[in-house]
């Protein structure tokens, strides 16, 4: 026992002595950077290496430490821990709205920095970078994507379908029409993704029920009480109970295998995503790029709005921490993404949307990139999920199941709850 | 059995039965135990500590915490997720007496000696082993609507389960696998390794006076091992109250709607998901009273039939 | 280990067609992800359950080149063996003290352990960052191993605690009469006694601490020093992972354990100390 536990005693020294001769006297500063997309091997960690070495070679005498870190929630226990600490990485990435404005106590504010590039971007996404989406108020972020929600097709299977494959449904007699179709012709409608397919569809709805007021949910000049919202509720309940929301795919608890589904050709249409994953790229790349249809919504005949294209003005940012000693390169760091090269290898290489406008994409080769483009400038409708609290979408979420998926409440007891989550917080 | 061998847990009686005799091994018990004090009141009593007095406060996990009394209790006795959560725990509770009977009954089976009971024990370890990441995967695709369990019983009865996407199907699913099924494994090792320690003189006595299997198992081996019996009950509730939750997220993460919405899951909601790490408290020490209270119950339960 | 079965023969064959059930069982999870580790992406879309038609190694060259795992593998190989001594040395020496020794403060103490088991390890994840961060011990071999070992073991030290108590104390009394120390009996008498158990606890405290997540995700911060689980975590991205990409880390994760398990359940074996307690 003694002899192991001199054993013991000798190991941790060990493991502490290296430890204690860490990293001593560069010459270099280093600069970490914290990240949940960066572990995406298939997706932004190769552009992200490109930039990172751009970057680099830009200022030689600094070495960026990119670390992966989990998704959510891991990603923002990490963050809250270094946070209650008071040391962290220097550069981390944040998802706009909640989540930022959360964490905005630890962001410095970006806006004295980034008077030369601030112009290039949308005024839809500066906002929601900006403290509680008041346009003026601090900037946290430097926006990188853009996301958005709208409903993508297979044109193979909408000719098989006898359908237009020029032509997609855009009126709710139309697309229950056009699901019919596909059902009949031995086709899934619409392939499904877990609660996130209703939620993403909810979202698309909303949309063109309430247009540019959407933002009076917050102060309860509009509610999901009103008649509009019902509307769409029972329409999509509607698709449930019909079966042209695949059934089985609510019992598949990875969004990423509805994607997939889809992709192998798996159903006729998915509500999909607009930027980095699920998107435009995605699809085309793997149906074909003449092959992908796209409409952002469906429109109902007492709607006050049609077409509206439901967007996030920011998707992700990268932001600078309080403690970093190393802010002044941080903060050209995070430029680095947002603008010029860095933001055009990012686009190109994953699909996703950079909100910035000086940044030009790939259209011409994808057909459904130009379609979301015009429905981008023309009917840009905000979307109202990243407006509330942390973690409003999982309890948003968790609604939906109980009224689309388990059937425990009626349409009515839906509405009430629905618009009680926002309200009671 | 004889005089040195008590339950750690008789302790917790004092009365005239007292078997505790006054002569003290000074402080040299102290010493081995200092290891282990001082990593637990460092890691784990100062952190409670800390969450006791947050879940009195407002609070995100960092900066300064906002005094507001039984605010958060309050809020949490009209918090739907938090019935519902209490629901869900106790269904899992109700597969702890099963997981018990199920065990010593599969232990003692093996413990006859049976070919292979080696091997026996080791794969049925292999549940516990791949962890509740890995077979939260699988059961996610086994489970499914289109999964291959439905497959079975569609071909066998014609219709399927909703095992995934109903409230009630699912939190029982988790009671199966893992409360009961995934630590049949880990209960197997432990119970065979306490058997082991038990003087096997009263097999032999039992055979002679012609005892079958049941019966055996009921007047001797269950007795001689009850300490291990007690052990593994605390153990399940502790399990139940508060290990489940990386298999619950993995296969519904919680869902669908509350269905399978635990305790220790809504700890995990309120503080890593909404970043209300105050509420979050309050949530975990509920759960802590509700674990202790009941495990300190059941172990006056048991001492007392023992005795 | 040879004795007259209780077991009727006839029950023989229900015993053996229950426990073929639940070897099937025990074998199908191991099967399945074994199975889906070697299928495409495509593949596993269409054909989630059969074996795979056109089996590949995509995933698994994903999962270790991409992912890097393998580096991650070497310093998991590091950090769980010798946490895995400092948490054997912790519960047995404190097993020993509640289930054989006599002090005042046994009853209390016990209970006190009792009760900080029961805590999730989400709750104390963010404290134990403060600790180990006050102490200067972020991205340190030995913050991690502190953390584990501290979480890990209160059950470990309970599981030796009822298997010292169950022992009997003549052993302890023989000894201490003959003049020896705690110490003495500890290693030379009890530990030997007591293999079973401890490399029960063995088994288990390498495989909690193996795939432990919440701790080390937030001590280790350099993607240099992280561990295999944390790095299988890492894949995840934003909206999770396909599930042959996952099958493929998590098959090259749980390798270990496995070969853990089998070294030392040989020890965990029946009818080895009935000499000894009759002597």
């Amino acid at each position: 026992m003694i002899k192991r536990s001199i054993l013991c005693l000798v190991i941790l020294a060990l493991c502490v002595v290296p430890r204690l001769f860490a990293t001593g006297g560069q010459e270099t500063a280093t600069l970490t950077v914290w990240d949940f997309k960066y572990g995406e091997v298939e997706g932004s960690q190769k552009p992200m290496k490109q930039i990172d070495a751009l970057f680099m070679e830009k200022y030689p005498d600094v070495t960026v430490n990119h670390v992966a870190q989990p998704g959510d929630p891991q990603y923002y226990q990490i963050i809250q821990a270094a946070a209650s600490a008071n040391q962290g990485p220097d550069v981390a990435m944040f998802h706009p709205g909640a989540r930022e404005y959360g964490f905005g106590d630890i962001l410095i504010d970006l806006s004295p920095y980034i008077q030369d590039v601030k112009d290039q971007f949308t005024p839809a996404s500066i906002a929601m970078v900006s403290m509680d989406g008041k346009i003026g108020a601090p900037i946290k972020l430097l926006p990188m994507t853009m996301q958005g929600f709208g409903i993508y097709y297979n044109k193979d299977y909408f000719r098989k379908a006898s359908l237009d494959p020029e032509q997609p449904p855009k009126t709710a007699a139309q697309f229950l029409a056009a699901c019919d179709k596909l059902k009949a012709a031995g086709i899934v409608p619409i392939a499904v993704g877990q609660t996130y397919t209703i939620d993403f569809t909810l979202r698309c709805l909303v949309a063109n029920e309430f247009g540019p007021n959407v933002a009076g949910l917050k102060d309860g000049s509009v509610k999901f009480t009103d008649p509009q919202f019902r509307e769409g509720v029972e329409f999509v309940k509607a698709l449930v109970d019909k079966g042209y929301l695949e059934k089985a795919g609510f019992s598949r608890p990875y969004f990423m295998e509805g994607i997939d589904k889809f992709a192998a050709g798996g159903g006729g249409m998915f509500v999909g995503l607009l930027s980095d994953v699920g998107n435009w790229k995605a699809f085309s790349d793997k149906l074909g790029a003449n092959n992908v249809g796209y409409f952002p919504t469906i429109n109902f005949p007492d709607n006050e709005y049609k077409d509206q294209q439901v967007a996030q003005g920011a998707g992700i940012g990268y932001g600078v921490m309080t403690w970093s000693k190393n802010q002044k390169v941080a903060v050209d760091y995070v430029k680095f993404y947002a603008t010029g090269d860095g933001a055009r290898i990012y686009a190109s290489s994953t699909g996703a949307m950079s909100p910035n406008t000086a940044v030009t994409g790939l259209e011409a080769t994808y057909p459904a990139l130009k379609i979301i483009q015009q429905y981008l400038k023309a009917n840009l409708a905000e979307d109202y999920i990243p407006m509330f609290y942390n973690g409003y979408e999982d309890d948003a979420n968790r609604v939906c199941d109980r009224l689309f998926v388990t059937g425990e409440i009626t349409v009515d007891q839906f509405i009430a709850e629905y618009q009680n989550l926002i309200t009671k917080k | 059995m004889e005089d040195g061998a008590q339950s750690p847990v008789l302790w917790l009686r004092s009365g005239p039965m007292g078997h505790q005799r006054l002569d003290n091994d000074g402080i040299t018990p102290l010493l081995f135990l200092a290891p282990l004090l001082v990593l637990l009141g460092a890691f784990i009593l100062y952190p409670v500590v800390m969450n006791l007095i947050s879940s009195f406060a407002e609070w995100k996990g960092y900066g300064p915490q906002k005094w507001i009394g039984l605010t958060n209790y309050r809020n949490m006795l009209s918090d739907q997720a938090f019935w519902a959560s209490i629901e869900n725990t106790a269904i899992l509770v109700c597969y702890i007496p099963v997981s018990t009977v199920v065990t010593v009954f599969v232990a003692a089976l093996l413990r006859e000696g049976l070919k292979g009971w080696r091997a026996y024990r080791a794969i049925l370890y292999i549940p516990n082993l791949l962890g509740p990441v890995i077979i939260g995967v699988v059961f996610s695709i086994y489970l499914r609507d289109d999964g291959s369990l439905n497959l079975a019983l569609k071909w066998a009865t014609g219709s399927t389960l909703r095992f995934l996407t109903s409230p009630m199907l699912a939190i029982n699913s988790i009671g199966i696998i893992q409360v009961v099924w995934v630590h049949l494994g880990f209960g197997l090792i432990y119970f065979l390794a306490a058997m082991n320690g038990v003087d096997q003189g009263i097999y032999e006595a039992a055979l002679i006076d012609g005892a079958g299997f049941w019966s055996t198992l009921v007047r001797v081996t269950v007795p001689s091992i009850r300490f291990a019996v007690e052990f593994w009950v605390v153990f399940s509730f502790i399990e139940v109250f508060a290990r489940m939750f990386s298999f619950i997220y993995t296969l519904t993460r919680g869902g669908p709607g509350f269905g399978t919405f635990t305790l220790e899951y809504g700890v995990f909601v309120q503080g890593f998901e909404k970043f209300r790490v105050g509420y979050s408290s309050a949530w975990s020490m509920v759960l802590f009273v509700f674990c202790a209270a009941i495990s300190v119950a059941q172990i006056r339960l048991m001492r007392r039939r023992s005795v | 280990m040879k004795r007259a079965s209780a077991i009727h023969a006839s029950s023989r064959v229900l015993v053996q067609v229950l426990l073929i059930f639940f070897v099937i069982a025990s074998l199908l999870p191991l099967y399945n992800v074994v199975a889906a580790s070697f299928k495409s992406g495509d593949e596993f879309v269409a054909n989630p359950f059969l074996p795979p038609k056109s089996p590949t190694l995509d995933s698994y060259v994903y999962a270790i080149i991409s992912g890097r795992l393998l580096r991650f593998a070497v310093n998991s190989f590091i950090l769980v063996p010798l946490g895995l001594v400092l948490y054997l040395g912790v519960c047995i020496c404190a097993g020993y003290a509640f289930g054989k020794m006599r002090f005042r403060l046994k009853r209390s103490l016990f209970l006190v352990v009792l009760f900080l088991m029961i805590f999730p390890q989400l709750l104390l994840a963010t404290q134990v960052f403060k600790l180990i961060s006050l102490m200067h011990l972020t991205n340190t071999g030995l913050g991690v191993i502190l953390a584990w070992v501290a979480y890990f073991s209160p059950f470990g030290t309970y599981i030796m605690t009822t298997y010292f108590t169950d022992m009997p104390y003549e052993l302890v009394e023989a000894a201490r009469m003959d003049g020896a120390s705690h110490l003495r009996i500890l290693v030379s008498v009890m530990t030997p006694i007591a293999m079973p158990m401890i490399a029960t606890i063995a088994i288990i405290g390498f495989q909690s601490m193996w795939n432990e997540l919440p701790f080390s995700l937030l001590i280790l911060q350099d993607q240099s020093s992280r561990t295999l689980t944390l790095g299988i975590a890492m894949m995840r991205g934003e909206f999770g992972l396909g599930v042959p990409n996952l099958s493929a880390a998590l098959v090259v994760a749980m390798a270990v354990p496995l070969i853990v398990f089998l070294v030392f359940q040989r020890h965990v074996t029946l009818g080895v100390t009935a000499g000894a307690i009759k002597g």
